[in-house]
């Protein structure tokens, strides 16, 4: 990775760790990880069909745009676009490459899902939609899917698209060498690939692997060019060559990346509002990762469009008619503080009980997030396929039981307010990436009317993740983006303590063995049951501290027409038009 | 600033030389030698001096200020600093004087406790500086060769570095935290001092006093203690004050960037990231600290300029 850039290089080593342990995730088939408050630094998503889960009103969020904005996968009404236009478009981070078997970064697929083409689609309604495959078949025991291609694709390069592509593609993404920050987990427990003709590909699995789908239909699956990765992988990298409406031009380091409309293409999914290529002639990533700086240059119009609206001015923006404000929430897990369940005094779970009873979620939503966030219960949030509303129950805030508890078990309040215990102070050691700093002052703040002293220390994204896993602190934030539950496996399985992000440290069997069972059974109600089971035992266990889902946010100009999210929250630029 | 009737002469000199002490240590003269006046005379003099500095007096004046508002803090901040509130994002007002940040903590109360770090952190980093700055210099100048080159290699390199970049770059090795960003600080600013006490040494050593104590036979240690430090005491005691202005700036500017005071210290520099998000809607979390920063930073500068003047004009560059 010659090409990265200094602040990639920085969030590729907080990745290296996952690298490496790739075998160990992947089973685990899933998703990317969010630093707590930037649920859109890393990508995500595993999933099997969702289509069962019914998406309330919260899984779509909430859109607060003029006409069409976040229109469902089938609008009854499609409004006409007209071509012609441009769009520059301000992402908070600077992908660190854009090639799909590589990159980790959310921000990376928000410029890939342009660029490259997904053999399914996946819809607003999570419902699956020919995509490069006009149909598929997955086999009994989930173990094979058998994809027919279309025969009318050809990539930005003139290579036309066959099976080939695919059984590349796939294999070079499960390869170690090529060391996939993310991709490989959504291939789980892949075996091979085999060319039954041109036009029809088996993709194999050594064990039954029920959330495929929804990683084919990620741009992380996405299908690149054979002709031009073998040309030269590593130029590759930042030379992406895909099938999609839009075609890579240029990407000036530090600066932008330039794509351009496809003309080619017909070949997108019947979800959307037209046919053949797209409207907009280009669109122009400019990386802006200061929050204030992002917002001003869509003020100042140097952006037409940014992501990651801040807290602070997401009402401001939303009453303005200048612009419109897509507002969604990530399904997935939401920020929640980790608890080391083996560092005492967090090994007495009444210490961990009382911590999440005297945390009061609706104040940090209201002043830490301006009303923005979305509560949340337990290790999963609403809008998750198989989330459970039973964990609703669980620890509502009461800062007197919390007292109450602590002092019946022993812990005594001091002459400074902190609580003690056979000498042993109720102190625990909190580090946070500069994130989370609207609200962790806040909640450091709730934990000391509790009697609880909390050692709060900011320190890069690496840091933390460095110091938790090793065990050196008491919590450490996380949030991950995910269309699957089986994502619970990656933070809670102990199989991912020494190496993943089990960072509660929490080891029984019966989790584990629930855990296993969700990513391998196909039935949807069993494995709903499951999982209902698991977020219950979490919760139980008082393995976590849930805090809120923080809302994805992108803002326009209210020129733009036909701005949409896909079942993930990217943006979709395919429709969008210059009103 | 011209001379000063204080110049002694030569033979004079000569003969002071054997008694000289460090009562030497304040001679307000343009030579770096000493003066020829006692020392009640000559601090009068400097005190006269000092005094007619108008800025020098309105810096002391604004910096004995601050001094008894880091002591008082506690007294006459009418809020505990780092209570939260829901009264948020207030403007100024009768209740909230500068205003609430985004936690609802009044903004006066934190800017009185924020005295108190600034005021810790430019005195400890000076303090820091200046003994191993001092320490290094003595020692490069009065033994010289192979020990000077050493050392004023390793300076050298240092010196390489901008200062705030150095302070910086010792902060992120030894970790976030008030404390190392003192010591961070402290380190970034030996250098400076390392150079300036090692250029005045090699002066006094040059003198005929100095010279004439080798000639009886004084050890290194007896000159070093009773000569020449003594003598290149002035120059120090002014880099310092200035050095405080400096300390004070690049510790709010690691805090700033996170590696400083830790959450939820009322460090001025904290205080000024935390209010940049809001910037545009709440003017005031950033503009009262930031205000702070500059009067004190001012105030420091001006009692170092006034220091200046009065005790070695030759050290105006």
């Amino acid at each position: 990775m010659n090409d990265e850039t200094k602040d990639t290089a920085l969030y590729r080593a907080v990745l290296s760790g996952q690298v490496t342990r790739r075998e160990v995730l992947r089973r685990a088939a899933a998703l990317g990880i969010s630093a707590s408050g930037i649920a859109t630094l890393l990508a995500a998503c595993g999933g099997s069909s969702a289509a069962t889960n019914t998406p309330s009103a919260s899984t779509t969020g909430v859109s607060t745009t003029g006409a069409g904005t976040t229109a469902s996968g089938t609008a009854a009404a499609k409004p006409a676009g007209k071509p012609g236009g441009e769009l520059v478009f301000g992402l908070n981070l600077e992908p660190d490459n854009l090639d799909p078997a590589v990159t980790p970064f959310a921000v990376s697929h928000e410029v890939m899902m342009n660029i490259y083409d997904t053999l399914v689609w996946r819809g607003k309604d999570g419902k699956f939609y020919p995509g490069l495959a006009e149909r598929w078949e997955t086999s009994a025991d989930g173990m094979t899917y058998t994809f027919f291609l279309r025969k009318d694709v050809k990539f930005h390069d003139g290579t036309p698209f066959k099976a080939d592509a695919i059984k590349d593609q796939f294999d070079r993404t499960a390869d170690p060498a090529t060391k996939s920050g993310f991709a490989a987990n959504l291939l789980g427990p892949y075996d091979h690939t085999d060319i039954m003709d041109d036009y029809t590909a088996k993709v194999v699995f050594k064990s039954p692997f029920a959330p495929f789908l929804d990683g084919a239909s990620q741009a992380f699956l996405g299908i690149a060019s054979p002709t031009a990765v073998k040309k030269d992988p590593k130029a590759y990298l930042r030379n992406p060559v895909g099938t999609g409406f839009m075609k890579f031009v240029e990407w000036v380091e530090k600066d932008h990346i330039a794509l351009a409309r496809n003309p080619d293409y017909k070949w997108g999914p019947s979800f959307f509002d037209h046919t053949g290529p797209a409207y907009l002639d280009k669109v122009t990533f400019r990386f802006y990762t200061d929050d204030p700086t992002r917002l001003a240059t869509l003020e100042s119009g140097d952006a037409q469009m940014i992501q990651a609206v801040p807290f602070s001015d997401v009402k401001r923006i939303k009453e303005s008619n200048k612009y419109g404000l897509d507002l969604l929430y990530n399904p997935g897990i939401p920020t929640i503080l980790m608890l080391n369940t083996v560092k005492p005094p967090l090994d007495d779970p009444i210490v961990r009980q009382a911590l999440i009873q005297a945390t009061d979620r609706k104040t940090l939503i209201e002043t830490g997030t301006f009303g923005t966030g979305r509560i949340a219960f337990g290790p999963l949030n609403q809008s998750t396929p198989d989330y459970s509303k039973a964990v609703e129950s669980y620890y509502p805030f009461d800062l007197e039981k919390a007292k109450a508890q602590l002092q019946q078990a022993g812990w005594v309040p001091g002459p400074d307010g902190i609580r003690a215990k056979n000498g042993q102070k109720l102190s625990v050691s909190w580090m946070v990436s500069p994130s989370s700093a609207a609200y962790d002052e806040l909640m450091q703040a709730q934990f000391r009317a509790a009697g609880v002293d909390v050692q709060l220390s900011r320190q890069t994204t690496a840091a933390v993740f460095d110091a938790i896993k090793k065990g050196d602190i008491h919590m450490a934030l996380i949030g991950w983006v995910s269309s699957d539950p089986v994502i619970l496996t990656n933070l809670f399985h102990s199989k991912n303590i020494a190496s993943g992000y089990a960072w509660s440290k929490f080891k029984d069997p019966k989790l584990d063995q629930m855990l296993d069972d969700g990513e391998r059974t196909l039935d949807e109600a069993k494995r709903a049951d499951i999982y209902a089971q698991t977020q219950k035992m979490i919760m139980d266990n008082s393995l976590i501290v849930p805090l809120f889902s923080s809302a994805n946010t992108y803002a326009y100009q209210s020129k733009y027409k036909a701005v949409k999210e896909d079942f993930r929250n990217y943006a979709w630029l395919y429709d969008t038009y210059v009103g | 600033m011209g001379a000063y009737p204080l110049v002694a002469g030569e033979t004079e000199m000569a003969q002071r030389t054997a008694e000289q002490t460090s009562s030497a240590a304040l001679a307000a003269s343009d030579e770096p030698v000493i003066g020829s006046a006692p020392r009640r005379v000559r601090r009068a003099q400097l005190m006269r001096r000092l005094i007619r500095h108008r800025g020098a007096v309105v810096g002391f004046v604004v910096l004995a200020f601050l001094v008894l508002i880091a002591l008082l803090a506690p007294f006459i901040a009418p809020y505990d600093p780092i209570a939260v509130s829901r009264t948020t994002l207030k403007p100024p007002s009768t209740q909230h004087w500068m205003g609430t940040d985004n936690f609802g903590r009044d903004i006066f109360s934190r800017v009185l406790y924020g005295t108190r770090i600034s005021l810790r952190m430019g005195f400890i980093a000076v303090g820091i500086a200046a003994v191993f700055g001092t320490a290094i210099g003595v020692i490069a100048g009065t033994y010289g060769k192979v020990i000077d080159t050493i050392l004023m290699r390793f300076i050298d390199a240092l010196m390489a570095f901008p200062g705030i970049l150095l302070a910086l770059t010792i902060a992120a090795v030894l970790g976030p935290g008030l404390t190392n960003a003192m010591i961070a600080v402290g380190i970034a600013s030996i250098p400076t001092f390392a150079r300036l006490v090692r250029s005045s040494v090699l002066q006094v050593k040059e003198t005929p006093y100095v010279e004439a104590a080798r000639a009886i036979g004084c050890t290194d240690m007896q000159m070093i203690r009773r000569h020449i430090f003594p003598n290149v005491l002035t120059p120090i005691l002014v880099l310092a004050t200035l050095g405080i202005a400096g300390a004070i700036l690049v510790g709010a500017s690691l805090s700033f960037l996170g590696l400083g005071a830790q959450p939820p210290s009322a460090e001025w520099g904290a205080m000024l990231s935390q209010g940049r998000q809001f910037m545009r809607t709440a003017w005031w979390i950033m503009a009262f600290p930031g205000l702070a920063i500059t009067i004190t930073v001012m105030a420091a500068n001006l009692v170092g300029d006034g220091l200046r003047d009065a005790l070695d004009p030759r050290l105006k560059y």
